[in-house]
Parts: structure tokens; sequence; C-alpha cells
């Protein structure tokens, strides 16, 4: 054969992988726990934001399984064991937060003391939280594998048995809801919502972290819907 | 003996590595391939801004049959795996509602083609060349922001028009290959068009 083809066979095989070892399926990853926090937010296209002028909130968090369902959904379970407690000396961190930014968007506060049925403000704001441990569970199967002979399936001619790996993780979700005193439906004593903002992430082991990912998520929050939250 | 290899040719048609005496009117090709979206012209659909990243991640491997030796026509196959991915914290707009986070978008195309083209030059010298590629699209579209990941993946049929240029490296059984090819998958299982461009380079043995 003109050109000696055997040789060809090693560096035909020598490229495709010097070639494939630089493709991969999913290249890069995350560098550090800031960068699994999301922001989410939904708000009613209908309601009309620019006329509201004014805003109470109160000066404490809740614990969102604290919040009742509505009588038809049931309760909340409270005694989920992934459920984690929440630290409440954290609350005028996270009001403080989101008063500056309701502020800047141009709304006024109304103390909660002075709100009474005669002086509702335009929209009620309140913060939530909930902070919950997660646990994976991935099964490695001992095999298959291809041998001299053909494929081996799991567990054939294995030197350890299959087994379980745990991969657990903290994650907490803040949410900031607004709510419409005035369109409240009285007969099934809910208000309604118009507009939420839902700061979630992996939490690390340095509590300050933690604290500066949900104030910054809460910024962003605002900040990705002060297009129609402004007041005008 | 020769039955096997034969048989390993045909094999070989599927993954591009080198055949045995029935080569002289084959070639076989590898090569180092490169691919951009909407970072250049022609990909102006909103699918294809999925990525927005220039991708230096990927491969192809390709037959190509010549019926007449030093002629100017061949057809054959390729296949190739190209990577594009794109780390951003851009917010995605929905009705109601908008998304922010950490965002790795990964965009995975294995093209299965079918090709003819065409031999511009002399035997011997650098060919340009320009072509036609036809088949189905593999793409996988994988989105990870927080913890969550969301892909969707859909068989596209498509097509590549691809100009090039063959250039010997002093021994006749080996030449270098470099060429562009504009990708587009047509749309299918809810995923619009998918266009990309190739950039190419690498070897072909005959």
């Amino acid at each position: 054969m003109v050109g000696g083809s055997s040789g060809r066979w090693p560096v035909a095989v020598a490229a495709l992988l010097a070639v494939g070892g630089l493709t991969a399926c999913y290249p890069g990853e995350i560098s550090n726990v800031s960068e699994t926090q999301v922001v989410l937010t939904t708000y009613n296209e209908d309601f009309d934001f620019r006329g509201q002028r004014t805003y109470a909130i109160p000066d404490t968090v809740v614990e969102v399984c604290d919040v009742p369902n509505p009588p038809e959904q049931g309760p909340i379970n409270c005694e989920d064991e992934s459920r984690l407690d929440y630290d409440h000396a954290l609350d005028a961190a996270f009001v403080d937060q989101v008063v500056r930014n309701m502020n800047a968007l141009g709304y006024q506060r109304i103390p909660t003391e002075e709100v009474t049925e005669s002086n509702l403000p335009d929209v009620a704001v309140i913060v939530m939280v909930a902070v919950n441990e997660w646990t994976a569970y991935t099964y490695w199967p001992c095999g298959g594998y291809w041998g001299w002979w053909g494929w081996y399936p799991p567990g054939y001619g294995c030197w350890y048995p299959g087994y379980v790996s745990t991969t657990s993780w903290n994650e907490g979700t803040l949410f900031v809801d607004m709510l419409h005193p005035d369109g409240r439906d009285d007969s099934d004593q809910q208000i309604p919502s118009v507009w939420t903002g839902a700061v979630n992430a992996v939490l690390s082991s340095s509590g300050q972290s933690n604290v500066n990912l949900a104030l910054s998520g809460i910024d962003k929050a605002f900040d990705q819907s002060k297009d129609y939250l402004m007041v005008q | 003996m020769r039955l096997l290899r034969r048989a390993l040719a045909s094999v070989a048609l599927l993954v591009g590595i080198s055949g045995e005496a029935q080569a002289q009117d084959w070639w076989w090709g590898i090569t180092y391939n490169m691919s951009a979206t909407s970072s250049l012209p022609g990909s102006s659909d909103s699918d294809v801004s999925f990525v927005d990243d220039f991708s230096f991640r990927g491969i192809g491997l390709e037959a190509r049959y010549v019926p007449n030796r030093g002629g100017n026509l061949s057809y054959g196959f390729s296949g190739s795996w190209n990577v594009l991915n794109e780390k951003t914290d851009e917010v995605v707009d929905l009705p109601g509602a908008a998304i922010s986070g950490t965002q790795l978008r990964y965009f995975n195309a294995v093209p299965l083609l079918v090709n003819a083209h065409y031999y511009f030059g002399s035997r011997g010298g650098i060919r340009p060349y320009a072509g036609i590629n036809a088949g189905t699209y593999w793409i996988e579209r994988r989105v990870d922001i927080g913890i969550s990941s969301v892909k969707d993946d859909n068989w596209h049929f498509g097509w590549a028009p691809e100009l090039g240029v063959i250039v010997p490296l002093g021994r006749p059984e080996v030449a270098l290959i470099a060429n562009t090819r504009y990708n587009w998958a047509f749309s299918a299982g809810g995923s619009g068009d998918q266009k990309y461009w190739g950039f190419n380079i690498g070897l072909v043995y005959r």
C-alpha cells in the first residue's frame, strides 16, 4: 500500500484522543455558593402599580411555616425534618433593606401603628423566610464494563458491591410579598399579592455571607422590577 | 483478512479512522472544530442567542469518496460534536416574571450529515471547494441556574452549505483541510431553528 498506511492508525487514534480531550459536554462550573443565588420576581400584569404611593411593613420577618394556608389546603407542615431554625435577630437587617428599596422607588412608609381601617396603605409588604436542609442520595452500582468477551452487566465480576453516597446542603429562601389591602376578599379572608420577590441560595457555613447574599438578593429583586414598581 | 478489513472500513465510515487498501478512492478526515452562534451575522433567531460565546470545543470526522481520482466531485459522510457554553448573569424576562442568577448555558450539537463537494483547481495543488451537507442534528440545550437544571434535546433535520480548501502537505496521501460551514437545523420538538457557524481545520488521509 503506497504511503505505509499501517502507521496511520496510531496517528489517527492519537489525534482523535487529543482533540476529543479538548471537548466536554458541560464545561465550566460555579465557583462559590454566591453563584447559586437565584432571584425570581413575579407580578400581576393587570395591577396599576403606578397609582400606588404608600406602604406599610411590619418590623418582623415571618417564617413560612408560620403562615396559615387557606383552609381548603390544610395546614403547612412545620414539623418537617428538613426545616432549620431561623434567627430572628436578622429581622431588622432584612426589613431595613426592603424599606430602603421601597423608599428609593418613591413609596412613602406608613408606620404600622398608624394603620387603621380608614388609613390603609396602598400596599402592604411582608418579608418571609424558609430554611431547609436537603439530602440527595446517589446509588453507584459496581460495573458494567466492556471486557474481552463483550459487555458485563452491573454486579458481574465486581471486586466491591454497589454503594449509596449522600450529599447534604442547606438552602434558604427569602420572600418579599407585596399585598393590595383594598383588593381583599372578606368572604375568603384573602388579600391579593400583586408582586413577589424570592431570593434562593445554598447557604454556606458563614452566617455573615448568608446574610450578605440575602441582602444583595433583595436589591436584585427590586432592581429587576423597578420599571413597573417605580412610583410615577 | 480482506473481508475483515472491508468490514472495519465500513465501520470506520462512521468513526473516520483510516481504512486500508480501498482508501485511495476515499478521503478520511479528522478536524478540530470551532463554532459560534449569534456572534456573527446570519444568526438572528431568538433561539440562537441561547449561547452567545465563541466555542473552541469540537471535533469532526468525515469520509469522502472521489469517483474519479483527481476529479472535481466527491460524496461522503460527516459527523461532528460541537459544544458551545456560556456563563452569564443576564436577567431572563418572562411574561409577568423575571429571573436572575448565575446561569451556565450549554449547547451540544451532533450533526450527522451526507455531503457532496465540488473542487476547483487541479490535482496535486491547492483545491478550494464548495459543498453542501444535509442530514440530522441532535441538539441538546441545557441551563443550570442555582441548583436547578433545565434541558431539552431534539433531533432536527438540517443542512449546511460549506466552503473550504484542501492543501497538499508534500505527501500524496495526506493533506490539510480547512472549511467553514453554516449549520442550519430546522425547528423540532418545540425548539426553533438552530443556526451556528462552524470553522474547522484538520487533516485528511487518502
